[in-house]
């Protein structure tokens, strides 16, 4: 029970993947600071998220802390912009091809200062080599 | 800083390439194709994270974990 005290910041949690990590991490007693670009008034998601499923350890999702948190973050995080509903194409590739190929397109982007190719890494470098 | 490589995953975003006929139809062939005969659930690749996240993996730098059911290793070998 160490974790029980600490927060995680999920980005692009109210589906898919970054829906799965918000449910591990609350199952596990972390608090949980979520965002997503689908958050709106008619779908706010995270908090719905938060009461279906909440293990009921002091888990709690914060909508504003979230977008502060991922604004700050995103310099530094690799994004999945390229992964939604006006670039099908990517996101089959991405999907589909892009585990095994980001996973060659990662060192580089590791061993550089990291802003742009990380940025680029989950979303145009894979799409242009196909 | 370590790294998540998930194979295919039974996300909502098989719903959205093109449709949702064309993504079940693209999650067949999948299931077919990977040596584990499916695809992952969310929690599968997930519950790795949160791994990762915590003290237990203090000593995981800079690894690159691919959780594709073998996919991935079954290509490196031409399969």
């Amino acid at each position: 029970m160490a974790n029980i005290q600490k927060t995680a910041i999920v980005t692009g949690g109210s589906q898919g993947i970054g829906a799965g990590v918000v449910k591990a991490f609350l199952d596990r007693g972390y608090n949980v600071v979520a965002n997503s670009r689908n958050i709106t008034k008619a779908n706010p998601f995270p908090r719905k998220a938060a009461q279906r499923n909440s293990s009921g350890v002091g888990a709690e999702l914060d909508v504003e802390a979230g977008r502060k948190a991922a604004r700050l973050a995103a310099k530094d995080l690799v994004t999945d912009e390229g992964v939604n509903g006006s670039h099908p194409e990517r996101a089959a590739v991405v999907a589909f091809r892009g585990p095994i190929l980001s996973r060659e397109l990662r060192p580089a982007a590791l061993s550089s200062d990291g802003r742009k190719k990380s940025k680029l890494l989950g979303t145009f470098p894979v799409y242009r080599r196909l | 800083m370590n790294a998540l490589s998930p194979g295919p995953t039974d996300t909502e975003m098989f719903g959205r390439v093109p449709g949702e006929k064309e993504g079940e139809a693209i999650k067949d062939v999948l299931r077919t194709y990977n040596p584990s005969k499916r695809i992952a659930e969310p929690l599968e690749i997930a519950k790795l994270a949160v791994y990762l996240a915590s003290d237990d993996s203090a000593y995981v730098v800079g690894a690159d974990f691919a959780i594709d059911g073998g996919a991935g290793a079954f290509s490196q070998l031409g399969g």
